[in-house]
């Protein structure tokens, strides 16, 4: 796919404006309109939205953005289709599916026809069964896989960094010992570090 | 100068010793080509990521698939990723190869200035501890230099540099010309009056680095940012660019060509002085020669020898002062990716403030006072103390609302070790032309064979278990050590074949760096080492160049040269 066409919607995604007036618009009660103009590069439509249920479940809106808020089905579907390997993203598709086996099992419905409660209860339970097989065989789990995703976009978002941790662009100086007063939010410079 | 191709001085290369041989030449009244490979490079106004933050990179700062495609072994590095990958080199346009079995990370840039705008700025002093390993153990050969040799040219190159640390009047691990040292975290000096106080001997110190803790000839003071991998706006470290080049540049007698290849040394054998050197300008594909009363290679280890090794003539069959068949060989590096972590209770109700661009140090402790039954030379550790962030939540069960508020909790303190060992001269670890495959410009490329050996197996071993005690020993939980099994060339620290020695018949190099075999040719990064020593050896680099320099000019006035 076009390269320039990936950054153009990355931009969109990680436009300061755009975040800022979404952010508002949720805050404010409003509802984003609909789907917005993005085509997922690599997910199907499907996958995409179902993705972006995982994804909502895992960091829901509160009364700070959730996934969607955020955009992070873009982001993700960004990370599958150009950092991934090839590997990777064959299994990927393949992997959502069995995931979709086995929520139609519990839940008696696909994920995104299942109710939120009933997503959340099946997700508990399938990535406690998933951490157990990954510490066996070593290969990292779908589920990991997609919160891993998640996290790394959520927490490397203008929004998460700049609202919930204390970004120190340029601290000036270092000190390495002190004390804190009252509950301290993680520090993260611009490469988005915070450790 | 009768014409614009005649210099009086040479110098290839224009990195961290090649930018330091301008300046030296420059400031001497020497007019001085410097004779750069890689592309322009100018300091603050080509380094596009300075500023970036991490949500206005596309992927997060993670190199892209493509990216590993292209840069196969630029990307494994620690310093490469989406804001630093414009600095390292392009793999597939400039290859080069090894036995299928035994792989070698050759980690460099393609640009002025080289990997002095990479660079980790740790830097350390030599003893005689380093110097007199080879002849006291009987291997390769022996240094023609000694400490007292080194040591006023060291203190020389520290204060135009700039080095942070803390003096500590340790034997094996000589103090530098210090600017102020940069501040512990809670827990590493919890770690060091822990290790200081079961092993008397041990020292746990501040890393010595070349960031300026205060404003230091002209350039301002580091602003604790740790993103000097990406070419710092401050100048607040040391590199070609903010330093060295500008010095060179302010005397008027640099002229510096990058997009420039040396391809051979021009050698005349009725005088047995090197006359010049032959260019390849990779924009237009022209050769050219420049004409110059002195030669500096400075372009880095491998990329000297290289050049060496295609200057071949009737003289020198072998090589460029290739009599004594050393060229290429005695390929060393530093023991890499060894690792230990820990997490340590306490001290939540501390933090700090800024990001530091440095690491504590525990200088070497093995076969100094007393022998280690199971290997020569010995190691050092660098480290650093964190608070968890939001890095370790990715892997945390749960889902939801809750989930979501926990995750931005600041987390426990954790402490991580890295080893740097020291890895022996031996023959066989060794580079020579490939006779059939050329890079993007038609020119050589390299073939590299190396292997870790007995010694360094057996310190590896010991590496692993001293991290391991003294995190245990200070009460640390959940203690992991990780040997990375990296392969010769991670450390970024290669260095040998074409080695210093006090006989021309095994070695390439004198005392003063000159060419035992072409006088008016001076070798000074990196391929003049005749052995490792542990410690990150750039300082060592520069304060050889510096040296040489102040004797080539004094030899050039004799008229010796």
């Amino acid at each position: 796919m076009n390269r320039r066409k990936a950054i153009q919607q990355t931009a969109y995604l990680l436009g300061g404006a755009v975040s800022a007036s979404i952010i508002t618009g949720v805050m404010s009660g409003c509802q984003p309109k609909g789907e917005p103009d993005w085509t997922p590069q690599f997910l199907t439509k499907e996958q995409a939205a179902t993705i972006g249920e995982i994804a909502e479940t895992i960091l829901p809106e509160t009364d700070t953005p959730g996934a969607k808020s955020l955009h992070l089905t873009e982001f993700i579907d960004l990370m599958l289709k150009e950092v991934f390997n090839g590997y990777e993203q064959l299994q990927f598709p393949r992997e959502l599916a069995k995931f979709e086996e086995e929520c139609q099992f519990f839940t008696g419905n696909n994920f995104i026809n299942s109710s939120p409660d009933e997503r959340q209860k099946f997700l508990v339970l399938h990535e406690k069964k998933e951490l157990t097989n990954q510490k066996q065989t070593g290969e990292k789990a779908f589920i990991s896989k997609i919160k891993e995703l998640v996290l790394t976009g959520y927490f490397t978002s203008e929004y998460a960094i700049t609202e919930l941790m204390n970004y120190n662009p340029i601290p000036t100086k270092f000190e390495g010992c002190v004390d804190i007063e009252g509950l301290a939010k993680i520090q993260v410079g611009i490469e988005g570090r915070s450790a | 100068m009768q014409d614009k191709n005649t210099f009086d001085v040479i110098v290839v290369g224009s990195g961290i010793t090649g930018g330091w041989a301008a300046k030296e030449l420059c400031e001497k009244g020497l007019k001085t080509l410097v004779i750069e490979r890689g592309r322009t490079l100018e300091h603050v106004k080509d380094y596009p990521t300075a500023n970036t933050p991490i949500w206005d990179l596309p992927h997060r700062n993670q190199p892209t698939a493509e990216d590993r495609e292209n840069y196969p072994v630029q990307s494994t590095v620690y310093a490469f990723n989406e804001g630093t990958k414009h600095l390292w080199i392009n793999d597939k346009d400039h290859p080069y190869t090894t036995p299928p079995d035994q792989p070698f990370n050759w980690l460099r840039g393609n640009h002025v200035g080289g990997r002095s705008l990479m660079w980790g700025r740790q830097t350390y002093r030599w003893s005689d501890l380093d110097f007199e390993a080879n002849a006291k153990e009987g291997i390769a050969v022996d240094w023609p230099i000694r400490y007292k040799d080194i040591a006023p040219w060291y203190s020389y190159v520290e204060k135009f540099v700039g080095i942070s640390g803390q003096a500590e009047n340790l034997a094996q691990l000589p103090d530098s010309e210090f600017l102020p040292p940069m501040d512990m975290f809670c827990v590493e000096k919890r770690l060091k009056k822990s290790i200081e106080s079961k092993w008397a001997k041990r020292r746990m110190t501040i890393g010595r680095v070349a960031n300026l803790t205060k404003g230091h000839n002209g350039r301002s003071a580091c602003q604790h940012r740790n993103l000097c991998y990406r070419g710092c706006p401050y100048g607040a470290y040391f590199s070609a660019q903010s330093a060295t080049l500008p010095a060179a540049a302010a005397t008027g007698n640099m002229i510096l060509r990058p997009d420039s290849m040396v391809e051979s040394l021009l050698f005349d054998k009725d005088s047995s002085k090197a006359t010049g050197v032959r260019v390849l300008d990779t924009k237009t594909g022209k050769t050219v020669e420049y004409k110059a009363k002195i030669i500096f290679l400075c372009a880095s280890t491998l990329g000297s020898t290289q050049i060496m090794l295609q200057s071949k003539s009737d003289r020198f069959p072998n090589g460029f002062a290739n009599g004594s068949g050393e060229l290429g060989h005695n390929l060393m590096d530093h023991l890499f990716n060894l690792h230990a972590y820990a997490d340590f209770d306490g001290d939540l109700d501390k933090y700090y403030t800024g990001q530091r661009p440095n690491g504590i140090y525990i200088p070497r402790f093995r076969n100094v006072w007393d022998k280690h039954p199971d290997y020569l030379r010995g190691f050092g550790f660098q480290g650093s103390a964190s608070r968890e962030g939001w890095e370790s939540k990715k892997g945390q069960p749960g889902f939801g609302a809750d989930f979501k508020k926990s995750i931005t909790a600041l987390g426990g303190w954790k402490m991580a070790f890295y080893g740097f060992g020291e890895i022996l001269p031996y023959h066989d670890n060794k580079v020579q032309l490939n006779p059939n495959k050329f890079d993007i410009h038609g020119l050589p490329t390299l073939y590299i064979e190396t292997k870790l050996r007995e010694n360094e197996l057996a310190m590896t071993k010991d590496i692993l278990a001293t991290a391991e005690e003294m995190l245990s020993v200070a009460g640390a939980k959940n203690i992991r050590v990780w040997d990375g099994k990296a392969p010769m060339g991670s450390g970024i620290h290669e260095m040998g074949t074409a080695r210093m020695g006090k006989d021309p018949k095994t070695s390439v190099l004198n005392k003063w760096n000159q060419c035992h075999e072409a006088k008016n040719v001076f070798v000074t990064d990196g391929s003049c080492m005749t052995s490792a020593s542990c410690v990150n050896p750039s300082l060592t680099y520069m304060a050889l160049t510096v040296r040489a320099v102040d004797y080539a000019v004094k030899e050039l006035n004799k008229q010796n040269l």
